[in-house]
C-alpha cells in the first residue's frame, strides 16, 4: 500500500477502498466544486451521520467558486477555512489515516489534482442516552453512568473535575480493532511513577483485537495466572472522579460503558462508594460487616469440613448432638455433600447472570429452594451442611466489587481441598499462602496489600473502619510511592 | 533468575524482631522454668530477657560503628577473611539448626494435638516448602507478611488472658520462690529467645536507620511481655508443680476452656500460632540462604532451595520430641555462648576501629 495520496483521485480512491474491509455500505459520493474541480466525498454509512455530512460538507462545497489559480494557500487550506462549516478538520496525506479515520466514522473529501484530504469529523452522536447503571445501583449520589461513546464519557468525568490539572492521553491499540484508548488522570495528583508505569503498560500493550475493558485489564496484570483483580471497573462517572482525586487514572476505550481504573488495591475492593456518603459509624459498620463476611466466606465450610471430617471431639457437646441427628443416614463425605452445594449454587449463579434479569432472580431463588429443600428431602444433604452453605453463599453478596466477590468465591474451593487433606494443618497453610500471594503483588509500582503492608498507619482511616470525611479525603500515601515524606 | 528485594521498613523490622522469638518456647517453656524456679518461673522469663535487648543494642552499635556495611563484610574488616568466612559458616550452622528446630517442634506440636492423623514427614515437607516460598523473593517480603502477622502476637496473648479470673493467686505465692532457682532457670529460657540474633544480618537493610534501636527494643520488649504473662497465667492457672510435669503446658492451658461452637481454644491457638511459627521459620530461614548466598557467591534463590532440603533434612532427625529435646539442650547453650562472645568481641573491636578511623 502506497503511504501518501497522489494527485490522482481515482488510485487514491483504488488504494483507499481496497483497505476498506466493507464495500456495501462504504459510500462514495461525486460531486464538482467551483470550476468543475472533481471531489469523492468518502464515508462508512451508519458510522457517519449524514445530516452532518449533507449540511455541514455537500452544500457548502457545491455552492462553493473556487478554482484552483485562485487558490493561494491551497485548494484544502482555503476549503476549511472558508466552505467547510464541519468543526474537527484537518488535512492529511497519510492514506493509512484516511483509512482509520473512516472506520472511526469520519468523512473524507478527495480532490482531483490534489494530495492533500481533508478529513472531517461527522461520527455520528446516535448512541444510547445516558441512563442509570444497572450494574451499580446509586442510592444518594448521581444516577448518570457512562455510555459507549468515548467523547461523551469524557465529558461526563470533566464534568465532575474541573481542573486544569484534568489531563487525557490518547493511544490507537490493536491491530486489527485499532481501538481508540483514553488515559485520563489528574496532573498534580498521580505519581509520577505511577503514571509512567501505566502509559508504558499501554504502549507495550502487542495485541491483534481489544473489543472491551476486560481484555484491556487482563494486559494490566503482570502475573496472567493471578486471580486476584488488579484494575477496577465502573460504569458510575463519580466513582471514576473519586479514584483520579486520589492519585490514580481513568481508561476508557471507544464502545465500551465503563472505565477501567488503575491501580487498585485489594483493600478497595471492599470500599463501597456509597461508604463515604454514609454516618461515620453506619459507614465503619458496614465495612466490618464485609470483612466478617470475607473471613466467613473463606473459611466457614473449610473448619465445618474439618470438624465433621478429622476433629469431631471439638464441637461443644450441645452441638454435637445437634450435628449428629442432622447427618444420620447421610451417604455422601462431607467434602462431597459441601461441594455438591457449592457447584449447584455456582451453577445457578451462572446461569442468573446469562438470563434476562426477571428470569435470572426467579432460577436463582426457586432455583436456591428447590434444590436445597430436595437435596435434604432425599437424604443426601445434612440441614446443618445447606445451613453452611447457605451462609456462604449469602456473604459473598455483601462484597461490593463482582470480580472480587468472583475470586474470595474461588478461593474457598481450594481451602476446603487442603482442609480434607491435611485438617486444620491445611487450612493454616492455605491462608499463610494467601497471605505470601498477596504481600509480593505489585500493581503499577504500588504494593497491592497496601496500606495493610507496607503499612501506612496515615491511610488506616480508610481500610476497616471508615473515619471522618475530612481524614478520609486525602490522596492515600500508599498510592504515592515516589514521595517518602507526608505532604 | 528471580528478582528478589532487601529493604525493609522501621516498623517492618520491628515485627521481624518481635516475630522471630515466637517459636516452640511459648508452649513449652513455662514447664522448663517450673522445674527451677517454681511459681517465680515468670521471673527468670521476665529477667532473660535482657537477652533479646542486649542483641539488639548492640547489633545497632557494630553497624553504626562499621557503617552499615554488610554481614560479611564487617566480619571481613574486623576479623580479616579466613576468620570472616568461619564466622559465616558458623551462623549458617546456627540459623540452619534454629529453624529445624522449629520447624521440628511445630511438627510435634501438631502430630500431638490438632493432627494426629498426618505423618510428621508431609507436615514437615509442606512447612519446608512453605518456608521456600516465605523466603524466595526475600526479606521485604518476609516484612511484609510480618507486619500482617503481628496483629496475631495480640491475639496470641488475649486466649491466655482468658483464663485470669479462672486461676488462683495463690499459685503464685510466694513471689520469689528462691534467687538461685530463678537464676539457674534463666539459661533454660533463652531458647525461647533465639531467632532475634537475626538484627546480626539485618540492620543494613532497613530503609531509615535511624531509631533502629528504639524500633528493636519495642519489637523484643512485646515478645518479653507476652513470655512473662503467659507464663504468669499458666501458673496461676494450673500451679508450678502440674505445670512443670506436662510438655506443653500451653496447650493444655487453652484447651480448658469451652467456648461456643468449639470446645476450646486448642485450633484458634494452633491457628494464630502457626501463623507465627511460619513467620518464625521464614526469618531463620532467610538468614541461612542470605549467608550462603554471599559466602559462595550463589544466587539467593538457589540458596533458598538449597536451604529448604538442609531443613528438611535436618528435622527429620528431630522427631520425636525427646530427640529433639536433648539436642537442643546440648547445642544450644553453646551456640548462645559463641553469639554472645562473637557479638560482644565485635562491638568493642567496632568501637576502637570508629575510635581509630577518626
Amino acid at each position: 500500500m502506497a503511504d501518501m495520496l497522489s494527485t490522482n483521485i481515482s488510485e487514491n480512491f483504488n488504494i483507499i477502498s481496497s483497505n476498506i474491509p466493507s464495500n456495501f455500505n462504504f459510500i462514495k459520493r461525486e460531486i464538482y466544486i467551483g470550476e468543475n474541480i472533481l471531489c469523492y466525498i468518502l464515508y462508512i454509512s451508519g458510522l457517519s451521520d449524514k445530516n452532518d455530512i449533507q449540511e455541514t460538507i455537500i452544500k457548502p462545497l457545491l455552492s462553493s467558486t473556487i478554482s484552483a489559480s485562485d487558490s493561494f494557500e491551497g485548494i484544502s487550506q482555503d476549503l476549511i477555512k472558508k466552505y467547510i462549516y464541519c468543526p474537527e478538520v484537518e488535512a492529511t496525506t497519510s492514506i493509512k489515516k484516511i483509512c482509520t479515520e473512516i472506520l472511526s466514522g469520519k468523512s473524507i473529501i478527495l480532490i482531483d489534482g490534489h494530495i492533500y484530504a481533508i478529513i472531517c469529523n461527522t461520527v455520528s452522536s446516535k448512541y444510547r442516552q445516558i441512563q442509570e447503571s444497572t450494574t451499580e445501583k446509586s442510592i444518594q449520589g448521581s444516577k448518570e453512568s457512562f455510555v459507549e461513546n468515548i467523547d461523551v464519557n469524557i465529558s461526563l468525568l470533566q464534568r465532575k473535575i474541573k481542573s486544569s490539572e484534568f489531563r487525557m492521553e490518547r493511544f490507537t491499540i490493536g491491530e486489527k480493532t485499532n481501538t481508540e484508548i483514553v488515559l485520563t488522570y489528574v496532573n498534580n495528583i498521580i505519581d509520577p511513577k505511577v503514571l509512567e508505569n501505566i502509559r508504558t503498560k499501554i504502549i507495550n500493550i502487542s495485541t491483534p483485537a481489544i473489543l472491551s475493558l476486560g481484555f484491556l485489564e487482563q494486559y494490566f496484570d503482570d502475573n496472567q495466572y493471578n486471580i486476584f483483580p488488579m484494575s477496577k471497573v465502573t460504569e458510575k462517572p463519580d466513582k471514576a472522579a473519586f479514584d483520579l482525586l486520589e492519585g490514580k487514572a481513568a481508561i476508557f476505550i471507544s464502545e465500551s460503558p465503563s472505565a477501567l481504573i488503575v491501580p487498585a488495591t485489594f483493600i478497595e475492593f471492599f470500599q463501597g462508594f456509597e461508604d463515604y456518603s454514609d454516618k461515620t459509624v453506619i459507614a465503619s459498620f458496614s465495612r466490618i460487616l464485609r470483612f466478617i463476611a470475607i473471613i466467613t466466606i473463606i473459611i466457614l465450610e473449610p473448619i465445618y469440613l474439618i470438624l465433621l471430617y478429622y476433629n469431631p471431639e471439638l464441637f461443644p457437646y450441645g452441638l454435637t448432638t445437634v450435628i449428629i441427628s442432622s447427618r444420620q443416614n447421610i451417604p455422601l463425605p462431607p467434602l462431597l455433600e459441601i461441594l455438591a452445594m457449592d457447584l449447584a449454587v455456582e451453577i445457578l449463579r451462572e446461569g442468573g447472570i446469562r438470563l434476562p434479569n426477571p428470569i435470572g432472580t426467579t432460577l436463582a431463588i426457586v432455583g436456591g429452594i428447590v434444590i436445597g429443600d430436595s437435596a435434604t428431602k432425599a437424604g443426601l444433604v445434612s440441614y446443618a451442611t445447606l445451613f453452611i452453605v447457605a451462609i456462604t453463599v449469602i456473604s459473598t453478596f455483601i462484597i461490593p466489587n463482582y470480580q472480587m466477590a468472583l475470586t474470595i468465591r474461588f478461593l474457598r474451593f481450594p481451602l476446603l481441598i487442603l482442609g480434607q487433606l491435611f485438617g486444620f494443618f491445611g487450612l493454616l497453610i492455605g491462608l499463610y499462602l494467601i497471605i505470601i500471594i498477596l504481600v509480593k503483588l505489585e500493581n503499577c509500582g504500588i504494593s497491592y496489600f497496601a496500606p495493610l503492608s507496607p503499612v501506612r498507619f496515615t491511610d488506616m482511616y480508610d481500610v476497616i473502619i471508615r473515619a471522618p470525611l475530612k481524614k478520609v479525603l486525602v490522596q492515600p500515601r500508599s498510592l504515592r510511592p515516589s514521595k517518602k515524606t507526608k505532604k | 533468575m528471580k528478582k528478589y528485594r532487601n529493604e525493609i521498613t522501621r516498623f517492618q523490622y520491628m515485627y521481624i524482631v518481635q516475630g522471630s522469638m515466637i517459636g516452640v518456647g511459648i508452649l513449652s517453656l513455662s514447664s522448663t522454668v517450673c522445674k527451677t524456679a517454681q511459681q517465680s518461673g515468670w521471673i527468670s522469663v521476665l529477667l532473660s530477657g535482657i537477652y533479646p535487648i542486649y542483641v539488639v543494642i548492640s547489633s545497632c552499635l557494630i553497624y553504626k560503628n562499621m557503617d552499615y556495611l554488610n554481614f560479611n563484610k564487617l566480619n571481613q574488616k574486623i576479623y580479616g577473611k579466613v576468620i570472616s568466612y568461619v564466622l559465616s559458616f558458623a551462623f549458617i550452622l546456627y540459623f540452619l539448626s534454629f529453624s529445624a528446630f522449629v520447624i521440628s517442634g511445630f511438627t510435634n506440636v501438631l502430630t500431638f494435638s490438632t493432627t494426629k492423623f498426618l505423618p510428621y514427614y508431609i507436615i514437615l515437607f509442606i512447612t519446608s516448602f512453605i518456608t521456600y516460598l516465605s523466603i524466595n523473593y526475600g526479606l521485604t517480603y518476609i516484612g511484609r507478611v510480618s507486619e500482617i502477622i503481628f496483629p496475631l502476637t495480640i491475639l496470641l496473648l488475649l486466649i491466655p488472658l482468658y483464663f485470669v479470673n479462672r486461676g488462683d493467686i495463690t499459685n503464685l505465692l510466694p513471689l520469689i520462690s528462691s534467687f538461685d532457682g530463678i537464676l539457674k532457670a534463666m539459661p533454660d529460657t533463652l531458647f525461647s529467645y533465639s531467632g532475634v540474633e537475626i538484627c546480626f544480618l539485618i540492620i543494613p537493610f532497613l530503609s531509615k536507620k535511624d531509631k533502629a534501636i528504639k524500633y528493636g527494643i519495642l519489637g523484643s520488649l512485646i515478645t518479653i511481655v507476652l513470655y512473662t504473662l503467659t507464663i504468669l497465667l499458666i501458673i496461676n492457672y494450673c500451679g508450678w508443680k502440674l505445670t512443670s510435669k506436662l510438655q506443653y503446658p500451653f496447650l493444655y492451658l487453652v484447651a480448658g476452656a469451652e467456648i461456643p461452637v468449639l470446645s476450646n481454644f486448642e485450633p484458634i491457638f494452633i491457628f494464630f500460632w502457626g501463623n507465627k511459627i511460619f513467620h518464625t521459620i521464614s526469618v531463620g530461614g532467610f538468614g541461612c540462604s542470605y549467608l550462603l548466598s554471599e559466602l559462595f557467591n550463589i544466587s539467593y534463590n538457589k540458596c533458598s532451595i538449597i536451604l529448604t532440603v538442609l531443613i528438611f533434612f535436618a528435622s527429620l532427625f528431630l522427631i520425636p520430641e525427646y530427640n529433639r529435646s536433648q539436642i537442643v539442650n546440648t547445642v544450644l547453650p553453646y551456640m548462645i555462648i559463641f553469639i554472645f562472645s562473637w557479638s560482644l568481641l565485635t562491638l568493642i573491636i567496632s568501637y576502637i576501629k570508629r575510635g581509630a578511623s577518626k
